[in-house]
C-alpha cells in the first residue's frame, strides 16, 4: 500500500483560516494599541484586497510547477543559491513560531496563572506541537477540521451570549478617520498574513481547486475579524483601552445561566488553534531544514525544530528589547512582504525568464 | 532510544515467517507409525488403531476426546474391516476405500506427516495403509464444546440471540446462514507454528478491497508468534508499523450479525478456533459507537441514542480533569452556589483536589477488576460494598469529597456507555486528571490536540481511522451524525476502501 502526502484544499484553508483567526483573537497591548481596534474596521476591506493581491505572486510560483514548494523553487531557479530561499523562510518560520508562543506565555503568565514558569509553559506547548508536527501534515490537517468545528461552536455560543450585552453608542462612525490610520491598521492586518509564506510550501501537497480556496479564505478571514471587532467593541466600548488582552476580558464578561463568565471557552479555542498554528508551522521548519541538510536531517529535523523554537521563544520572553522586535508591527510587515510577496515574485520573474531564454535557444538551434 | 522502547509494543512486520522443509509419508506403515509416536513422545491422548484387511495392513490415527467414537466405528472401522476387496494393493487400494467403502463425508488426501499431525489434532482420524505414502483423513470430529448462547458484552433487546462459540466451523456456519450468498467467501489459513491455529477470512468478493485483503494476507504471513491462543494476539500485527496509540484499528464482535453486517460494507472478518470472537478490519473510530441495536431501533431514537454516547464519550474522557483544572486554577469558572460547596469540599479534606480525584479514580478500577474476574455473585458484592460502602464512608469520613466522588462516578458509568473505548478511555481520563492538575484549562486543550492528532494521523489498512469526520464525508454523516432510516441506508451502501471498479 502506497503513502502519499495529500490534502485537500478546504482542510488546508481550515488550518490556514485558523492561524489565521488566532493572531486576531490574541491581539492585546503587546503587539498594538487596543484603543485603535475600531479603527482596524475600517481598513478591513482594503486589507482584504491586498491579501488577495499578495496571494497572486505565490499562486502564479505554484501554477509553474505544481510539485514544487517555494524552496524546492529557490534552488531550481538559483541553483546552490538556493539554500538562501530555504534560509530565509525557515527564519520567518521561526520568527512567526515564537511571537505566537511568546503572546500565548505572556498570556498565561500575566493573567491566568501568574505563578507559571514560562519555560514550562512553552516546553508543554512545543512537546504537544512537535507531537503533531512528527504526525505529518495529513494528521494536522484532519485534526484542524475537527477544531474547526469546536472553535466555531464555541465562538457561536459566546457571539449568542454577548448580544445582549452590545451597547450600539459605542460604534463610532468608522471612516472619520485619517487616511493615515486606515493605513496604518492595513498594514497591520496584512503584516499577520503568515498564511500566505505557509502556501508557498503547501500547495503542491494541495488536491483540489486552490483559486477558490485562496478567495474564500481571505473572504472567511476577514470576515470573521469584522465580527470579531464589531462584537468586542459593541461589548467594551471605551473600556477597551484599558485591557491587555480585551478579547479575553470581553468573554469573561460573559455568562449565561449557570455559567458566570466564559473565558475557559476562549482560553480553550485560543491554545486549540495556537497549537494547530504552532503543529503545522514547526513543520513548515522542519522542512526548510530538510531543504538545506538534506536526508541527514529528515530524522531529526523536526525534534531540532522544537529545540530551538523552544530556546528562542525562552530567550525572548526574559529580553524586553528582543520583545520590543519581536511585537514591532514594521518588522511584521516587512518579514510577510518579503517571505509572502518579493521572494516569489522575484523567484517567478527568473524563473519566467529562464524559460523564455531556453524557448529562444531551443528555436535558435 | 525511545523509538526503539516503543518498537518494543509493536511486533516486526516485515519479516514474513519462515517454514520448514516438510517430511513426506513413507511407504512403510511401520516406519510412520514410529515416526509418529516419536514425535508425541509417549502422549496419553495419541491412539492407534490397527485394521488388519486381507489386502494390507492399516492403521487409524485419532487423538483421544478429539473424535467422535460412534462416527469413527459406523464410518471408519467396520466399513473397512466388514468389506470385501478386489485384488489392489498400495494407493490403488487407498483410493478404493475412499471411493467405495469409508461412508465419512469429509475426506482428505494427505501426503506429508505436518498435514497428518494438523488433521488428527483438529479431530480427523488418519487412515494410512502399508505399501503405501499417501494417508487419508476422514472427518469424525467430536469434541465437546459450547452451545450458541447469547453473549454477554454485547447484549441486544431487539435482535438475535446468537453469539460466537469456540469451534470455528459452528462460527463459519453462523455467518453462512446469515448471508446465504456464493460470493461470501470463507478462506482458512494456520496460524503460530507450535499452536497451529486454524483462522478463517471472511469477505464478500466482490466488495471487499482487494488493497485490503492483499494487505491483510502480507500481515498475516508475518505473524510469527508459536502459540496464538486468543484473537487479541492478531491485533499487533493487523495495526499499521509503528502503531503506539491507545486507540485499536481492529474492530472485534461476538455477534454474527454485527459481523455479517460489517462484511456487507466491504469489511474482512477473521475468525479464529478456540476464539467467540471475530475481528474486522479496517475498522474506524466512529464504529465504537455504532450499536447492533441502533439498526433495530426508529432512527430518531438510534440518533439520539448516538448523541448520548458521543456526549458519554466526551465526559467519561474529560470531565474529571476538566473538574480538577477548574477547581484549581479557575474556581471562579464554577457558578456561586457549586463554587461553595465545592470549596467547602476541598477545605474539609486532607488531599488536593488531584490527588483526591487520581486516588478516587484507582480506588474505582481496582473494584471494577476484582468485580470483573470474580464470580457474578460475588462481583455484586464486590460493587456494592466498594460503590456504597466505601464511598459513602470515605465521604462522611471527611477523606474525599462529596462532590469529587460524584464526578468520578458519573465519569464512570459514562465510559460504561461505550465500552469499546474503555481502554483509551481509562487511560487517557487519568492523563487529563494531571494535565489539569499540574497546567489547568489550557493543559487539557494542549492534550486534547495531541490526541486529536494522533488518532487523525492513524489509518486503518490505509483507510484513515477517522473517516468519515476527518477526512469529512458528507455522504458517510448519515450514519454518524445521524442514523438515517433504511430507505436511505438502502439506497446506496456505505463501503469501506477501494473497490475493484474504482
Amino acid at each position: 500500500m502506497k503513502k502519499t502526502i495529500s490534502v485537500s484544499v478546504s482542510q488546508l484553508f481550515i488550518m490556514l483560516f485558523l492561524s489565521r483567526i488566532i493572531a486576531y483573537v490574541t491581539f492585546s497591548t503587546y503587539i498594538a494599541d487596543v484603543s485603535q481596534m475600531w479603527g482596524n474596521m475600517a481598513s478591513l476591506p482594503l486589507s482584504l484586497i491586498i491579501t488577495l493581491l499578495m496571494t497572486v505572486p505565490v499562486y502564479m510560483l505554484y501554477k509553474q510547477d505544481k510539485k514544487r514548494t517555494i524552496t524546492d523553487n529557490g534552488y531550481e531557479v538559483l541553483g546552490r543559491l538556493g539554500f538562501v530561499v530555504a534560509v530565509v523562510y525557515g527564519l520567518y518560520f521561526l520568527w512567526v513560531l515564537v511571537y505566537t508562543l511568546t503572546l500565548f506565555n505572556l498570556f498565561v503568565t500575566n493573567l491566568l496563572n501568574p505563578t507559571i514558569s514560562a519555560f514550562v509553559l512553552s516546553l508543554a506547548v512545543v512537546i504537544a506541537a512537535v507531537y503533531g508536527a512528527y504526525k505529518g501534515i495529513e494528521a494536522i490537517s484532519r485534526a484542524s477540521t475537527i477544531v474547526l468545528v469546536i472553535v466555531l461552536v464555541a465562538v457561536i455560543f459566546m457571539v449568542c451570549t454577548l448580544l445582549p450585552r452590545v451597547d450600539s453608542l459605542n460604534y463610532t462612525p468608522v471612516f472619520l478617520r485619517s487616511g493615515g490610520d486606515i493605513w496604518q491598521s492595513t498594514l497591520f492586518m496584512i503584516g499577520r498574513n503568515s498564511a500566505i509564506p505557509a502556501m508557498g510550501m503547501l500547495l503542491p501537497f494541495v488536491n483540489g481547486r486552490v483559486k477558490k480556496g485562496i478567495c474564500l479564505w481571505a473572504f472567511f478571514s476577514y470576515l470573521c475579524i469584522g465580527l470579531l471587532i464589531l462584537l468586542i467593541v459593541g461589548v467594551l466600548g471605551d473600556y477597551i483601552s484599558t485591557q491587555v488582552f480585551p478579547m479575553y476580558t470581553v468573554t469573561s464578561i460573559a455568562g449565561v445561566g449557570v455559567l458566570e463568565r466564559l473565558d475557559g471557552v476562549f482560553l480553550g479555542v485560543w491554545t486549540a488553534g495556537m497549537f494547530i498554528k504552532i503543529s503545522l508551522f514547526i513543520y513548515l521548519l522542519s522542512m526548510c531544514v530538510k531543504r538545506i541538510f538534506g536526508d541527514l536531517a529528515s530524522r531529526v529535523s523536526i525534534l531540532l525544530c522544537g529545540a530551538l523554537v523552544l530556546g528562542v521563544s525562552t530567550l525572548t520572553s526574559v529580553q524586553d528589547s528582543w520583545l520590543g522586535i519581536l511585537f514591532n508591527s514594521n518588522v511584521t510587515v516587512w518579514l510577510t512582504l518579503i517571505t509572502g510577496v518579493l521572494l516569489p515574485l522575484l523567484l517567478l520573474c527568473i524563473r519566467l525568464i529562464k524559460k523564455k531564454v531556453g524557448a529562444r535557444h531551443e528555436k535558435d538551434i | 532510544m525511545i523509538e526503539k522502547f516503543m518498537n518494543a509494543f509493536v511486533p516486526d512486520k516485515k519479516k514474513p515467517v519462515e517454514k520448514l522443509p516438510e517430511r513426506k509419508l513413507e511407504k512403510s506403515l511401520d516406519k510412520n507409525i514410529e515416526y509418529m509416536k516419536l514425535l508425541f513422545d509417549g502422549s496419553a491422548d495419541f491412539t492407534v488403531k490397527y485394521v488388519n484387511t486381507a489386502n494390507a495392513r492399516c492403521a487409524v490415527l485419532t487423538m483421544e476426546g478429539m473424535v467422535n467414537k460412534e462416527t469413527l466405528a459406523v464410518s471408519v472401522i467396520n466399513p473397512i474391516v466388514q468389506s470385501v476387496y478386489p485384488i489392489i494393493y498400495g494407493s490403488e487400494f487407498l483410493r478404493y476405500l475412499e471411493k467405495n467403502v469409508l461412508s465419512a463425508s469429509e475426506q482428505v488426501e494427505i501426503e506429508t506427516v505436518d498435514k497428518v499431525l494438523t488433521l488428527i489434532m483438529s479431530g480427523f482420524a488418519v487412515l494410512l495403509v502399508d505399501k503405501c505414502s499417501v494417508g487419508l483423513a476422514v472427518g469424525v470430529q467430536g469434541f465437546s464444546f459450547r452451545s450458541v448462547s447469547e453473549p454477554e458484552t454485547e447484549v441486544v433487546q431487539k435482535g438475535s440471540r446468537e453469539g460466537f462459540v469456540e469451534p470455528l466451523r459452528i462460527n463459519m456456519s453462523l455467518l453462512r446462514r446469515r448471508i446465504k450468498n456464493p460470493r461470501m467467501k470463507f478462506e482458512t489459513l494456520t496460524i503460530g507454528t507450535v499452536s497451529k491455529t486454524d483462522i478463517c477470512l471472511c469477505y464478500l468478493n466482490d466488495i471487499v478491497s482487494q488493497d485490503i485483503l492483499q494487505e491483510l494476507k502480507k500481515r498475516l504471513s508475518c505473524v510469527d508468534i508459536d502459540t496464538v491462543l486468543a484473537s487479541g494476539y492478531l491485533v499487533p500485527y493487523l495495526q499499521e508499523e509503528n502503531d503506539h496509540s491507545l486507540f485499536s484499528t481492529v474492530g472485534s464482535s461476538e455477534r454474527p450479525d454485527t459481523v455479517c453486517g460489517k462484511i456487507n460494507e466491504g469489511r474482512i472478518a477473521i475468525l479464529m478456533d478456540g476464539t467467540p470472537l471475530a475481528l474486522i478490519v479496517p475498522y474506524l473510530f466512529v464504529e465504537s459507537f455504532q450499536t447492533m441495536e441502533d439498526y433495530s431501533n426508529r432512527p430518531y431514537f438510534a440518533t439520539f441514542t448516538r448523541w448520548l454516547k458521543y456526549l458519554a464519550f466526551v465526559v467519561s474522557m474529560l470531565a474529571p480533569g476538566i473538574y480538577v483544572a477548574v477547581a484549581t486554577f479557575n474556581p471562579e469558572l464554577f457558578p456561586v452556589q457549586i463554587l461553595t460547596r465545592v470549596v467547602t469540599s476541598i477545605g474539609d479534606t486532607p488531599f488536593s483536589i488531584t490527588t483526591e480525584v487520581l486516588l478516587i479514580h484507582f480506588v474505582y478500577e481496582i473494584m471494577r477488576e476484582a468485580g470483573l474476574r470474580l464470580p457474578r455473585p460475588l462481583g455484586h458484592a464486590v460493587s456494592i460494598i466498594g460503590g456504597l460502602v466505601i464511598g459513602e464512608t470515605a465521604v462522611n469520613a471527611g477523606l474525599i469529597g462529596a462532590p469529587t466522588l460524584m464526578v468520578v462516578a458519573l465519569t464512570a458509568i459514562s465510559s460504561y456507555v461505550i465500552p469499546n473505548l474503555y481502554p483509551p478511555i481509562a487511560i487517557l481520563r487519568l492523563l487529563f486528571i494531571v494535565a489539569g492538575g499540574f497546567f489547568g484549562i489550557w493543559g487539557i486543550v494542549l492534550l486534547f490536540c495531541v490526541v486529536l492528532v494522533n488518532v487523525c494521523s492513524k489509518k486503518s489498512f490505509n483507510v484513515p481511522f477517522m473517516s468519515p469526520i476527518a477526512p469529512f464525508s458528507m455522504f458517510g454523516m448519515r450514519d454518524v451524525l445521524i442514523r438515517a432510516g433504511w430507505r436511505t441506508l438502502a439506497k446506496k451502501r456505505n463501503l469501506v476502501g477501494k473497490q475493484k471498479s474504482d
